[in-house]
């Protein structure tokens, strides 16, 4: 259907625009990555600067750069592939199910995210180190599989409703077994939805700093700490946390690229005509 | 015949190897030991992991450092010393912590240490580092840390526009008066959270009052020279930088470095970057100058130490270690490389021509220290730390107007007492 | 929805469908619950229990029980007064407004037809960021001299707004910085809700001749409904429980102006060392987001 030229305009502009406000803080990230201490404070400010990786190069010449890579990427797949598959499971579990008490349930899965996270440090910290998880990626995998799988379950629970139980009946009765539905109907049809919570839950995992700080000492550090290193006492040195700043968006941004046609594709038309 | 020489042969070999290992074993005593420094980041971090590398060589105890965001550092060692089988064995510290990590039994005294001459060598001399700066360090008659460096805080003006150093809050006043009028921005104030409590407490001192009582039960904020102080401080607030009220040290200095700034108080490790030629732009034109006052020239003074925590399970090594650190010569090389920014504790330092030739605020630091009254510490208390935010959110308040300068006074005083 | 046709054979098998179906509902469920509770649940018990005693992280061995008094320090505190208001205001305003701004934008965006992908990924990345960075950010942009805000603002002609330094402004500034990140969020649910909208109901009231608008109310919001309450839902348990951001950002400052109850639990723990009155602060937060929770999801949950 085609719109008003003068309608289309609009859109378009407010679009802009809206990307503009988005994108500016990142924008101004990225600039200030390229400059030096000195350039980054001038006013009236540069908004326009050539690329120059220098500051990149010297954060990549730390000496646990690439363990710290190695530490933020295994954390952070296990921590949104476990809980993507066993949080769907359940929440369809949740959604469909006719079992008693399973508002109380879900509730209480929610609630656990209620606390706030910085008075959790304390406990976590002596079980982890009883337990010797202190200082590894699993014990920080750990951790992120019980703050994610809650996460998972509600905003799928979502995405399942919107599948309507007609589909599946129908395929109930026309010999399907239920386990084989909700893997050849249901699933594919929360596609978008299970392509955003992974990438919510990716970034969450990828971007925590509390429980690593707290919980990490030189084996399992993540990337986050590196750049927040650059707090010292002087100063913040801007240049280079803009610089660290962009390499840890780098991955969750390509994520998402390489996703986004998954992240809504209309994909129930034809499917309840049917 | 040949077996006697064989026998001999092994002898003296298996001789010689015990002897070299009891001359290896006597150079490096603790070789293999391994020890976890946590600090934050920050210029004199990076220039302890260099000096880790070299301390390794020496003795064959490898130093890991962690640094950390100069924000989480305390959070994170509380986590750690406060449950046993902590991880860290050394932590740098700033003195007004230690009665907290005192009072939870979380570090040692350093004392035996000193003491001992198996340790301590003697070209260390600690009569070098003066008394009070120990004394600010020792609990109980116990030392706790040993302190490597002190700030303070000074007044830091911009030459092309102010001649002459103000001596007195009216001529500060009239100064800043002048310069805003000018087109400049008189002053520049840092009143954040973590600085606005020094900001107020150098005026407290510099008009002759006292914070706490000696037996830290009062709060003497409901006095005349502290009302005065704070109105003092309002007053200057009106002619400084619409942002200091959530302005840090670094901001404040940085918006120095740019040159539409006339004065500012700032903190001695802000003067590396005020006078570095890659972040500043008045690298020519800038002097420093002790805080003026109607009574007395003063401004705080903290130290930052190295302690050693009770989870160290070789504390000897730590030691070694901290005694390596603070070795004059290796003092001198880090107020080098940090362009001065480090204000070493030892006088020898302080007082050397060379590096005052180099960064003449030494100069101002040293009187700062070594005259009677022109500096003060943080009160020793557990509740430290508190309080100082309590502190600082009234004078907030007291500068943005929300509260009156003696409500502002009252509520801290009844907030500081309730804790004491 | 299950008919009873023949009465023998169909109840037959709705019975048998029935128990293999909840064991295998609760099998599918098991490892989720363990996971959560093992994790999470710990530690949630352990800060109800030092709730109610005094326990002063410096001094362990004096813990001891203190019924509810950490709960009459937390209410007869101003400063914790002050800051579970300053919660309420933080939450409230930058839920609903990314809310509103999550599913305008999605609204735009739905109807670009070139460069979708482009303007969806840029209106995504605020997300991305960790909320450390966000605030370290954008307390430099709201920087009264030096940041860049302030320049445009000047540019426009208008004098500097005190962003950071202003106690009321300082609680709308972060309440912008948290709308500027989450409402990528909002933006992203509501936006893969529209594109697996059926379109028929809206071509159909189209040709019928209904505005915009009323399409949007009567038909898309009620699709979005399912998507919206759980995107808010998170939404206001983050925004409430927040605290990298303001911390980063004010510090609570200037004086408590912008001091929210995650603040507290940190500053009463880690400045005051009293774990208790910590706990019990959390605790708070706890029966809030709960009986809030409760009472959004009470009508999601009936029509499940």
């Amino acid at each position: 259907m085609k719109k008003k030229l003068s309608v289309r305009i609009a859109i378009y502009a407010g679009a802009i625009l809206a990307a503009m406000v988005f994108i500016f803080p990142l924008y101004w990230t990225a600039e200030t990555s390229f400059k030096t201490y000195k350039e980054a404070f001038r006013q009236p400010p540069q908004l326009f600067v050539l690329p120059d990786f220098t500051n990149y190069i010297k954060f990549f010449s730390q000496s646990d750069v690439l363990l710290l890579l190695r530490n933020s990427v295994i954390v952070t797949a296990f921590s949104v592939v476990i809980p993507m598959v066993v949080g769907v499971f359940a929440s369809y579990a949740l959604t469909r199910s006719t079992l008693r008490g399973k508002e109380g349930f879900g509730l209480f899965l929610l609630a656990s995210r209620f606390i706030p996270p910085m008075s959790t440090v304390i406990p976590i910290y002596i079980i982890f180190r009883a337990l010797g998880l202190y200082d590894t990626c699993r014990g920080l995998i750990i951790l992120n599989c019980g703050t994610n799988i809650p996460y998972v379950i509600w905003m799928m629970r979502g995405f399942i409703k919107e599948v309507p139980v007609a589909i599946e009946e129908s395929a109930w009765i026309d010999g399907c077994s239920r386990v084989r539905a909700f893997f050849e109907i249901v699933l594919p049809m929360c596609r978008s939805g299970i392509v955003a919570t992974a990438v919510l839950i990716m970034v969450f995992s990828w971007n925590d700093y509390l429980y690593p700080l707290m919980m990490t000492s030189s084996k399992a550090k993540t990337l986050p700490l590196a750049m927040a290193a650059y707090m010292g006492e002087q100063g913040i040195e801007w240049n280079m946390m803009a610089a660290a700043g962009m390499i840890i968006l780098l991955p969750t941004i390509i994520f998402s690229i390489l996703t986004h046609r998954n992240l809504g594709s209309g994909l129930t038309l034809g499917a309840v005509k049917g | 015949m040949k077996m006697k020489k064989k026998v001999l042969a092994a002898a003296f070999m298996a001789a010689s190897m015990m002897l070299g290992i009891t001359a290896q074993a006597e150079e490096k005593p603790y070789e293999g030991v391994e020890l976890n420094f946590l600090r934050h980041s920050g210029y004199d971090a990076d220039w302890m992991a260099e000096k880790a590398e070299d301390f390794y060589e020496e003795t064959g105890i490898r130093v890991n450092i962690e640094q950390v965001a100069y924000s989480d550092s305390h959070n994170k060692f509380v986590v750690d010393a406060s449950s046993a089988g902590g991880t860290y064995d050394i932590y740098a510290t700033t003195e007004y912590w230690l009665p907290e990590f005192y009072e939870g039994g979380w570090i040692i005294d350093l004392q035996q240490f000193v003491d001992d001459p198996a340790l301590m060598n003697e070209a260390y001399n600690i009569e070098d580092i003066p008394e009070s700066m120990l004394e600010l360090n020792r609990i109980d008659g116990k030392l706790l840390a040993i302190p490597w460096k002190f700030n303070s805080q000074m007044l830091v003006y911009n030459t092309n526009m102010v001649q002459q150093a103000p001596a007195s809050w009216e001529e500060l006043l009239e100064e800043a008066k002048r310069q805003t009028e000018a087109g400049n921005m008189g002053m520049t104030l840092a009143l954040s959270k973590a600085s606005a409590m020094d900001i107020y407490l150098n005026l407290l001192y510099q008009n002759g009052g006292t914070f706490l009582s000696e037996d830290l039960k009062t709060c003497y904020l409901d006095t005349e020279e502290a009302k005065e102080a704070l109105e003092f401080l309002v007053a200057l607030s009106a002619y400084a930088s619409d942002g200091s009220v959530n302005n840090q040290w670094p901001e404040t200095a940085t918006l120095f470095s740019q040159g539409n700034v006339a004065m500012a108080y700032t903190v001695n490790t802000q003067m590396g970057n005020i006078l570095d030629p890659e972040k500043s732009e008045v690298i020519a034109c800038t002097a420093v100058a002790e805080q003026p006052g109607p009574v007395t020239a003063c401004a705080t003074s903290s130290t930052w130490g190295l302690c050693i925590t009770k989870n160290c399970e070789n504390p000897e090594a730590a030691f070694l270690f901290i005694e390596y650190i603070t070795e004059a010569e290796n003092m001198r090389e880090l107020v080098e490389q940090t362009g001065g920014s480090t204000n070493p504790v030892r006088t020898s330092l302080l007082n050397d021509e060379k590096l005052v030739g180099e960064y003449p605020w030494f100069s101002v630091m040293s009187d700062i220290s070594s005259q009677d009254g022109h500096t003060f510490a943080y009160p020793k208390t557990t509740q430290c730390t508190s309080i100082m935010e309590i502190l600082a959110g009234h004078v907030q308040e007291a500068v943005n107007g929300t509260e009156s300068v003696e409500e502002a006074l009252d509520n801290a005083k009844t907030e500081i007492e309730a804790l004491l | 929805m299950e008919q009873v046709m023949d009465s023998g054979v169909k109840q037959k098998k709705r019975k048998l469908f029935r128990s293999r179906d909840d064991k295998m509902m609760f099998a599918m469920l098991a490892p989720a619950v363990i996971a959560v509770f093992v994790i999470s649940i710990v530690p949630l018990v352990y800060t109800f229990y030092l709730s109610f005693h005094n326990y002063i992280l410096t001094k362990p061995q004096e813990i001891s029980f203190f019924g509810f008094g950490n709960f009459i320090r937390v209410f007869s505190d101003s400063a914790i007064l002050e800051s579970i208001r300053n919660t309420l205001i933080f939450t409230v305003c930058s839920v609903s407004i990314s809310l509103v701004v999550g599913v305008a934008l999605a609204s735009l965006i739905n109807n670009v037809t070139r460069g979708k992908t482009f303007f969806r990924i840029v209106i995504f990345t605020p997300m991305m960021f960790s909320a450390v960075v966000v605030g370290v950010i954008w307390r430099f942009l709201f920087n009264n001299e030096m940041g860049i805000l302030n320049y445009l603002v000047q540019c426009l002609g208008f004098s500097r707004i005190n962003w950071l330094g202003d106690a009321k402004m300082a609680m709308v500034s972060a309440i912008i910085a948290d709308v500027w990140q989450w409402s990528s969020y909002t933006f992203i649910l509501a936006l893969a809700a529209m594109e697996a909208m059926d379109p028929e109901p809206i071509e159909a009231a189209t040709v019928d001749g209904a505005s915009a608008v009323q399409i949007f109310f009567r038909i898309k919001f009620h699709a979005l409904l399912p998507v919206l309450e759980v995107a808010a839902m998170f939404r206001f348990i983050w925004a409430f429980r927040s605290f990298d951001l303001i911390y980063a950002l004010t510090n609570g400052g200037p004086g408590t102006a912008t001091e929210t109850m995650a603040l507290e639990v940190w500053r009463q723990a880690f400045t005051r060392y009293d774990v208790g009155v910590s706990s019990a602060i959390s605790v708070l937060m706890f029966l809030i987001l709960t009986v809030l929770s409760i009472a959004i999801l009470k009508n999601s949950m009936k029509s499940d």
